[in-house]
Formats: structure tokens, sequence, C-alpha cells
């Protein structure tokens, strides 16, 4: 059933279509109509965060201290030049210029997974300090000065005391934010974090996801796939998904890095 | 050709019984030919098989919970194996049948050739849904093997995230995987709507089944996602046991609930607007006339998909949400009532000077309607905020929704199922038992519910194994007509099964239909059609004939049909 | 004539409450009826007035069916009547649910706590007189409620006053009753809570006046005396914060580290920033659970928390009736002269008064 398109080259279209743009028009509006999916995802998520954020906004500012803002700031320099690559890669495609399709769909996944590298180091980092929901308590001596007989003496009391309180604490501290951790309870800083790792955990998965598609398209752009140009639609697919994932990362830095207050010469990787 | 009716394209002629034809059953052969398949049709029959199985195993825990409540004090069961079998019932039908098997089955097998596409728009997602819907389904059988679900299936925090023993995860993992499975079926349906519809299929001349569709699929695309994250995020409270929804770690366990509901409210109208759209192509056709209201019946499927997503908080009026928030659901409630209303005084009005038969279909629907009628206006007591406070979480609440979504949903599908199994199959069923099994399950499924009414206005708590000794007698009622309605479900399995076999050919059209999908040969070929349909006219001609619409109308000229974007592709 | 085994019909109205709960129903009931008799009635009548003779089916060229598409003029109709009718019930629902939110004042003199616990409901009373599984009330006197579950998502609902409240942990909700015909009725748990959720049940006694005097005697603690305060939320509290060491900074001979407590219940108290805060039960509650959340400007933030595996919502319950009923001057003050060992209990030196 299928017809020869109007460009003259010999590329066929799937047997279920009328016409080449019919199959094109379907494939770029059933991109659209994921992304939309992929919209109600993120924003159910993100909807959770905002009413704990409401609910509990110094300990939420607090979080958003202890994280490190200048691998996210390095990040969204990377996302943002990924997406002009790749930009550039479907004009490539569409211009059915292959080399220069490949040229751009590499330049997009370094970019992508210079940005899974800092991102990777920055989860390292995070472990390291120990910023991570635990129900792990210990029990620690507190000091502490009672009266008695009208002299002050010091007593030591047992308290038991959250691990990772302790750990938030001496990273704020690390930070000169120590005035946040006084003001914070951090079962509700747990809660940040968790949301922390929930929401950059699913973005790095669309990440992959997407990556691996990218090798794929590259793979195929080696082995002349892209060769019939009417099919730069399969590249403006990818990149309408890579551009979704960008934005993504576009509303998770305000979100959680900017949050809270920095200390611009504390800054480091 | 001069038919009594005016389809909405030239029909096929009837194809020699004589000679052996390839159609879509019969072009492939042998166990690969089904798993590997990329036809609509046939994934439609795959659906099929599936959640049969998946209603017969829901059926069997009803079974066990109706039995069990034959007593007051739960001889049958202990009390955790019956709450584990209310909720094996819950989760296996609402997650395993309601919502898969109106999309899932006449969904992929009727939208296409409803709206004269060769196939869905994309064939090898509509697989990957399939197998992804089977990944889920086995991860449901993995929690049932492995001991149950103790939750409900509505698993609320803390409960399902601190204090049940059971499998929660695994269970938790079969909705997320069956979540994408629902997102790409609706994904693909939306898709073909726009893109795939025949010469001349403007969006005023789509069946109401592709409407009830397009709104479905709207509710099944917008409300999945957030179900998803709400099952990871219990899922990481309960592995990680930290507090997002645990008050004692600062969690919130009602926000939980607004996450839940904003997916299942609208998500129960994904289990009865298919059954409207059903309803609607029957009630046209058994009454020879055109539908009344095409253009309300069309809308009001979209309107309630819309406002749907607005009402979730009627589910809450007890938990603590506030006085003014409740009353915002409340008041969008009572609005969102109205479309329903607004459909079955059109399907009442379509019978008004009609030239009405009863067969099986018709009687599923007449069924549909005295059922949905009950169902919908039940709704209005728990809506209004006064009485709900008294039969909230009672047999009223139970009563209502299996009015609802098995009074309606479940008799769509069988209507459904009987109007079009002629042309999936090619056979004719058995006109006698069809119609006794319409009016068992009927007269079953109001034996059952009436009396849980009754219960829940007396405040019978819903999901207890044990109960006040006073309700004894409804619950043996109740019990007795499950078992009616046992028999009726099981009289299709035979019937339907045997007509495969024994069955008389049912011809290209035996309803008289005006469709497309009856103007093709039965079973389809492999393409549907073997001339893509031009449509001429409106989809329930009933009152004109044939050449009223092909005289007076002048048909297309079948040049350019393959041009595309030539007026016809919206 | 009666039947031989009890057919429920319409549970007995017990209260206020539940009569104008059903007259509300009863409109509904009555809508629908007439609104589904209206259907049924319409489509019967369709079909069997418009019936073809099933001999004829199959048959090409019969009667014509007349072509109608529909009226604006009916659908604009059997638009505008349900809406009308739908905002009725939700007009009267909402008033009705006013009726249920509102507390009136004599209700609120009366607080009795209701705390689920799976699977039991401990009860306690503004005397301190306490119950599980049962509630005892004078008729025609209106009592509130106030809830709050111990782990799960309970419900305690009592059909019989048409009342029910979702016993969510971690908030204190409220409803209240007028119970106004004597008799006994079920107490349910109607949100399901786990294995033993159908045996969360209880009953409810509505006792005539001079009854419920009697039952109310015949519990009174009579330890240490004929003391009536004995056994009280309160008199339980502050044993519990003698206890739990609260006294070694609230205490009276304590200035340096906490603020006195006596009479701050219902006072507007700074916490930084410029921003007050009320002392109310929900305020106590989280000064007690999470004490730095909002901390009296002045004093360090150097209070532990106490979590629930320390003291239950019960004991937390008893310790703020000790705090609510503290007027100026009564603030206990430390037996002992020493500071106590390490997890000694300060309760042990009083001669086992406990």
């Amino acid at each position: 059933m299928s017809a020869a398109a109007h460009h003259g080259s010999d590329y066929h279209y799937a047997h279920h279509f009328d016409s080449l743009g019919q199959q094109q028009s379907t494939v770029r509006f059933g991109m659209w109509l994921f992304l939309v999916t992929e919209v109600l995802f993120f924003g159910g998520i993100m909807s959770a965060y905002t009413v704990y954020r409401t609910m509990y906004p110094d300990d939420f500012e607090a979080g958003s201290a202890a994280l490190n803002p200048l691998a996210a700031i390095l990040n969204s320099f990377l996302l943002l030049t990924s997406s002009l690559t790749i930009t550039l890669g479907v004009r490539a495609a569409f211009d059915g210029d292959i080399a220069g399709l490949r040229k751009w769909l590499m330049a997009t996944i370094l970019l992508g997974t210079a940005f899974l590298g800092l991102k990777a180091n920055e989860y390292y980092t995070d472990v390291k300090e120990g910023l991570v929901p635990t129900k792990a308590e210990d029990v620690i001596e507190v000091a502490k000065s009672v009266t008695v007989n009208g002299h002050d003496t010091i007593v030591y009391d047992k308290v038991r005391s959250s691990v990772f309180a302790r750990k938030l604490e001496h990273v704020l501290k690390e930070n000169e934010h120590e005035q946040l951790f006084e003001k914070c309870n951090p079962y509700r800083v747990q809660l940040f974090f968790l949301f922390y790792y929930c929401m950059t955990g699913l973005h790095v998965l669309h990440m992959v996801i997407g990556l691996g598609l990218l090798v794929w398209q590259y793979i195929l752009a080696g082995n002349g796939f892209f060769n019939f140009k009417e099919r730069y639609v399969y590249v403006e697919a990818m990149s309408l998904y890579w551009h979704f994932v960008d934005m993504v990362w576009m509303f998770l830095l305000p979100l959680l890095y900017l949050a809270g207050p920095h200390s611009f010469d504390h800054l480091s990787l | 050709m001069n038919l009594d009716y005016a389809p909405q394209c030239v029909p096929a002629p009837e194809p020699d019984p004589t000679k052996p034809r390839v159609h879509y059953l019969n072009h492939a052969y042998g166990w690969l030919s089904w798993l590997f398949t990329v036809d609509h049709k046939r994934i439609g029959i795959l659906y099929l098989v599936t959640v049969t199985i998946f209603f017969a195993a829901g059926a069997t825990a009803a079974a066990l919970v109706r039995l069990n409540l034959l007593t007051p004090t739960s001889e049958l069961l202990p009390l955790d194996a019956y709450n584990k079998a209310f909720t094996a019932h819950g989760t296996v039908m609402l997650f395993l049948f309601l919502i898969p098997v109106v999309p899932g089955v006449l969904g992929n097998f009727f939208v296409p050739m409803m709206i004269g596409a060769k196939d869905m728009a994309f064939p090898k997602i509509n697989l990957l849904s399939w197998y992804i819907f089977m990944l889920g389904a086995a991860f449901f059988l993995w929690t049932l093997l492995s001991g149950g679900i103790d939750t409900g299936w509505t698993l609320y925090p803390p409960y399902s995230s601190q204090y049940s023993h059971t499998n929660v995860l695994y269970a938790g993992l079969g909705i997320f995987v069956a979540g994408f499975s629902s997102i790409l079926t609706g994904l693909n349906i939306i898709v073909t709507v726009h893109k795939m519809r025949a010469p001349g299929m403007t969006w005023n001349r789509l069946p109401l089944f592709i409407w009830a569709m397009y709104a479905t699929s709207l509710i099944q695309m917008l409300a999945t996602p957030v179900l998803a994250v709400t099952v990871l995020l219990l899922a990481v409270e309960r592995v990680f046991g930290i507090g997002i929804f645990d008050p004692t770690l600062e969690g919130d366990p009602i926000l939980f609930q607004h996450m839940f509901w904003f997916y299942s409210h609208p998500a129960v109208y994904v289990m009865i607007i298919p059954g409207m759209g059903v309803v609607s192509e029957i009630i046209t056709c058994f009454s020879r006339k055109n539908i009344f209201g095409y253009a309300a019946i069309a809308w009001s499927s979209v309107g309630i998909a819309v406002v749907g997503f607005l009402v979730w908080g009627h589910h809450m009026f007890l938990s603590g949400q506030g006085y003014y928030m409740g009353m915002l659901f409340s008041f969008i409630t009572m609005l969102v009532a109205v479309p329903s209303a607004i459909k079955v005084f059109n399907w009442t009005a379509t019978l008004y000077k009609g030239s009405i038969t009863f067969e099986a279909p018709m009687l599923f629907s007449l069924g549909f309607i005295a059922l949905f009628t009950i169902g919908g206006v039940t709704g209005l007591y728990l809506g209004v905020m006064g009485t709900d406070i008294h039969l909230h979480d009672t047999y009223f609440v139970v009563a209502h929704f299996h009015f609802t979504m098995v009074g309606g949903m479940m008799l769509g599908w069988q209507a459904g199922l009987h109007f079009w199994w002629p042309k999936m199959t090619g056979k004719m069923y058995s006109d006698f038992w069809s119609r006794l099994s319409a009016l068992t399950i009927c007269f079953g499924f109001f034996v059952t519910f009436i009396p849980q009414f009754i219960a829940g206005y007396n405040g019978m708590p819903r999901r207890s194994p044990s109960y006040a000794p006073e309700y004894q007698i409804l619950n043996v009622i109740s019990t007795a007509g499950a078992f009616i309605q046992g028999i009726g479900y099981l009289m299709p399995v035979f019937y339907l099964t045997g007509s495969l076999i024994y069955g008389r050919p049912a011809g290209n059209n035996p309803w008289r239909a005006t469709g497309l999908e009856w103007q093709t040969t039965s079973p389809p070929p492999q393409f549907n059609f073997d001339e893509t349909p031009i449509v001429t006219c409106g989809p329930y001609e009933y009152s004109l004939t044939s050449d009223d619409v092909y005289k007076h109308i002048p048909v297309p000229s079948t040049n350019g049909v393959h041009t595309g974007k030539e007026g016809v592709h919206a | 004539m009666t039947l031989p085994i009890p057919f429920p019909t319409i549970p007995t109205q017990a209260s206020q409450f539940a009569i104008e709960s059903d007259h509300l129903f009863w409109y509904i009931t009555l809508l629908c009826v007439g609104g589904t008799g209206l259907v049924y009635v319409m489509v019967a009548y369709f079909c069997f007035r418009y019936a073809k003779n099933p001999g004829a089916r199959g048959h090409v060229g019969l009667q014509r069916t007349p072509r109608i598409l529909g009226s604006v003029k009916l659908e604009f109709l059997w638009s505008a009547i349900p809406t009308v009718l739908f905002l009725s019930c939700f007009a009267w629902g909402i008033w009705l649910w006013g009726q249920n939110t509102r507390i009136p004042p004599e209700a609120a003199q009366n607080e009795i706590y209701v705390v689920g616990k799976r699977w039991m409901w401990k009860i306690q009373h503004p005397d301190g007189t306490r119950e599980i599984n049962e509630l005892h009330l004078a008729v025609d006197q209106p009592v509130k409620i106030t809830v709050i579950s111990e782990d799960v998502i309970h419900d305690f609902g009592i059909p019989a006053f048409r009342q029910k409240i979702d016993v969510v942990p971690g908030r204190y909700l409220s409803t209240w009753y007028k119970p106004t015909q004597i008799g006994s009725y079920h107490i349910f748990c109607d949100q399901y809570c786990g294995q033993g959720h159908s045996q969360m049940v209880g009953t409810v006694h509505v006792l005539s006046k001079s009854d419920y005097e009697q039952w109310r005697e015949g519990t009174y603690r009579t330890k240490d005396g004929k003391n009536p305060v004995d056994g009280s939320a309160g008199w339980l509290g502050a044993k519990l914060f003698k206890k739990l060491n609260c006294i070694s900074c609230h205490g009276a001979d304590n200035t340096q580290r906490a603020p006195r407590l006596e009479g701050i219940f219902g006072t507007q108290i700074p916490i930084g920033g410029g921003k007050t805060v009320t002392v109310n039960d929900d305020y106590i509650r989280e000064s007690i659970r999470n004490p730095m959340a909002k901390v009296h400007e002045g004093w360090k933030p150097i209070m532990p928390a106490f979590p629930v595996s320390q003291l239950t919502e019960e004991e937390l319950l008893q310790v703020m009736a000790f705090v609510k009923g503290l007027r100026a001057g009564e603030t206990p003050s430390r037996v002992e002269h020493t500071p106590p060992q390490i997890g000694a209990n300060p309760l042990n030196s009083e001669g086992g008064s406990k």
C-alpha cells in the first residue's frame, strides 16, 4: 500500500499511512503528547515538593543550603548547550548532511555524558557527607548546666540523636550556614533530601534513556538510515524529548538548589 | 444498492461463501504470529483473552468475599485472608479488568476501523503496551502468589507504607507498570483519531464511541503519570522507612490522598465513559434512528473528562481537608453529574418513535441505562457534603460504585462484545442464550446491590469481614444475587466460545448498522478495508435510505485519496 | 406483621444531627426516585410503544423512522433542571455540614478525646474518666469530640447519630454530638485500618441525666482519699510532667532555661522574627513532639523532642490537660534537693503514690 514520496527518493512510509506528510505529523504529534504525560509525571512530584516547601520553608532552605550550587550551574550550561547542538543536528538531518548529523549527535552525547559525570560526582559528595535520609539514631551525651543548691553544675544527659541531623549540622557549618540548622527540624530536611534524590534521580533516568536513544540514532546515522532525509522527523522527535529533559532541569535548578542561601566563597566541586 | 439505512461509506460486497477468504485471523498461523503481531485487531484479541482471565480471577475473589459475608462472624476466612480477598478483588478488577477492558479490546479493535484507518498510528507501541500490561499483571500475580496484599486498592498510608506486612511493593510495582500501558494505549488512540481518519471522516462525523474513547484516552494520558509518581513515593517511603506520608516523621498522609484521588477519580471515568460510548452506538442502531443530540453526547463525554479532573476532593470530605475546600469540590461534583444526566436523557429520547428490536446488545444497553441511572443518582448522596458524613465508607458507597462501574461498565462491555462479536469473529452466537444472559445479569445485579444500599444507610462499614448481626439478612440476599450474576457471566463464556465452532456465519453487517466497521467483510481483512473508505455522511443515518444519501450528496472523487493533507486529515 | 429475622430499614435517629441529616437524605431520595422513575417509565413506554414486530427483523425496506436529530430546547431543559436540583442538594448539604462543623460553646465545654489505635477506641472524658470501646453520654447534653490516631488512619463513626469523622495521625479533628434518644448504638471504624478493622467496634450508650450521674459516680477513682481530681487527665498529666523531667526546666524552682507554663494556654506568645503564635492544642502538641519548630522568643532551643515511643498520644493529651489547667502559682516544684541520676524516675521518691 505504500506509495512513493514526492521528493523523488525511493523512501517508503509505513503500510498504514496514506502519505509521508501524514506519517511525519503523526510522529511529531505522538511525541508532543508523550511529553504532555511527562509534564504530568514531573508535575506530580513537583507539586508534592511544593506542598512541603510551603509547609516547611525553613527546613527546605536549610536542605538547599547544604547542596552544591556550582555543580548545578555548570550542569545547566552543559544541558542548555546540548539543546543547541541537537537542534543543529535536526537541521543537518533535514538537509541530508549525514556527517553534520553525526557530529552534532556526538556533541550532544558528550555534553549529556558530562552532565551525568558531574551529577555522579555530586551524588558521591552528598553521600560521603552523609546527606542521605535515614532512620538511624545514636545515643549521645549532651552537657547541660543545672543549678544545685545555688551552684551551677554541669551534668550529662543521654539524648537520642538523629545521625542525619549531625551530618547536616556539620555540612551547614562548613558552608557557614549554621544559623539555618538551629531553625530546622532534621526530619523535615530529610524530606527535602528525599525529594532531591527522587526528582534528580528521575531526571537522570530520563537523561540515561535519552542518551541511549541518541547513541542509537548515532549508530543508525552511520548505517545510512538517515540517508533518506525524510527520516529527519525521528531526529526532530528525539530533540523534542531532549529539550523537555532540559526544561525539567531548568525547573529543578531553582526548586532544589536556589531555595536556600549559598556562600559563594565556598564553592567547589 | 438500495438499503433502508445510509451507511457512512459504500459497503463492500458479501464475499462468496464457497470460496476461501484471507482475513486477519487466518493470514498467518502459530503462536508467534500472535505474540509478535502489530495488527491492532489481533492485539485487541490478545487483550480480550487476557482481561477475561483477569475478570475470572477478580470474580473468584468476589465470590470468596460474598461467601464469607454470609455469616456475621467471618467463619469462612480468617480476618486477614478476607482483607486480602477484597483487596485482590479491587485491584485486579480495577487495574487489570475495568481500565483496560474497553480501551484494550474494543478500542484497539474498532477505533481504527470506525475511522477508516488501516491500523493504529503506532502499531509497535500498541503491541508494546500489551506487553507492559502483561508485565504489570505478572507483578500482580507475583503479589497474589506470594501471599497477597491487604491494604485495599486505595493504598492509604501510613497503613500501606509502615504497617502492612504484605507485598505492597510488588502490587505498587504492578500498578506503576500497568499504568504505563494505560498511558501508551491512550496516547495511541488520541494520535490515531487526530491523524488517521479516512477521507470525509470529519470530527462531526465521528461515531460517539470514538468521542468516548477520545475522552477516556485524555484521562488515561493525563492522570496516570500522577499515579505513577504517587506510587513511587509510597514505595520509597516503604522501602527506606522515611516519612513522606507518615506523620510521625513529619509527612502528611492527606497529601497522598490528594495525589491518589487526582488520578483515581478521573480513572473511575475511564471505567464508565467507554461504556457510554458503546451504548450510544447500540441504542441508535437497534431503534433504527439517528442518535438524539449527537453534539450533546459527544461534548458531554469530553466535559466529564475535563471536569472530572477537578472533583477528586469529594473522596476526602471527612479527612480534614477543610470546610471551604470541601465546599468547592462538592460544588464541582454537582456540575460533573449534569453531563451524565444529559446522556441518559438523550438515549431515552433516541428511542422515541424508533423501530426497536431487542437483541442481546440492546438488552445489555437498556440494562446499562437502568443500572447506570441508579448508580449516577446515588452519587448525589455522596457528593453532597451533609449526607456524605453518614454514608462515607459504608456499603452505600460500595453499592454506588458497583452500580456505575459494574452496572455501567460491565454491561457496557457485554453490550459492546455482543454487538461487535459477529464482526470480530464472523460468527453469530445463540440468540436465546445471549438474551437470557443479559436478563440474568441485570436481575442478579439488582438483587446483589440494592440490599447494600440499605445496609449502607444503616451504617454497615465497608471492608469488614465481620459485621453486626442485624445486617445478616441483607448480606445473605446480596450473596444470593452475586451468584445469580455469576451464572449470567458464565453463560457468554460457553455460547460465545461455542459460536466460534457452531455459529452461523454472521455476514458483513448483521445489525444493518451504518458505521464504517460494518461496511467491510467479517472477519475484516488484514488491513481492515480492501479500499480506503470515503465517508459521505454522519454516523447514524438510520432514517435515510442509501439512495437518499448517494443520489443527493455528490460522492467525492477517489482521486487524490493518497495525497494526505488535503482537508481530510485535520 | 413482624419478620422472624430483623430486617434493617431506617436506623434510629439518636441525635439532633441525625434528624437533620435524614431530612436531606429523604429530599435527595425523592429527587432520585423521581428522576430515575421518569427515565424508567419513558424507556419502558418507548420500548413497548415503538417495538417492531420481531418477525420482520432483518428485512429490507421497512417502515421509516422519522429523522430526529435533537432539540436545543430539550437539551437546555434537561441540563438546566438537573443543575438547579443538584445545586439545591449542594446548598442544603453545605448548610448541614456547617451544622456539623460549627461546635457550639456548650459542647466545647465538654470535650471528649478519642484516640484511635489498632484496633480499639480509647476515650477520655473531661473529668478524666477513661473508657475503651465504650462511650457513655448524657441525653440532650452536647459534647465536643476531638479525635487523633496513634498509628494509621481510622474513622470514628456512629450511624445512629449519622456522624463520622476521620481519625488521622498527627492532627486533631473535632466534631460534636447532641444525643437525643436514650439507648445503645454502634460505634464503627469506617476507614480500613488492617487486620482487626472490622472488630474495631464499640458501643455508645446514651443515658438519662440521672443514670449518667450514677455511671460517673461508679467509676470515680478513690485512691489517695476522695480527691475528685485524682485519676483525671490533668492529674495524670501532672505525674507525667514530673516523670518525664519536664519539671527540671519548666518547674517552679527554675527560671533560667524554660518559660513557666502558668496561664499560658490561649495566650499569644512571640516566637521571634516579629511573629507570634497562639498557644492552643496543636501548638502544645507540636512543642512536645517537635520543640524546635516554634520556640518562645528569649529562650534557647534546648528542649528534647518526645516522640510517640516516649509519650503516647493518650499521655500527650494528659500532659496537655495539665498545662491547660495550670493557674498562677500552681506549678509544682521538685521534691528532691539533689539532681536525680540519669535515668532515675522522680516518681520513685514520692512513696509509691502511683
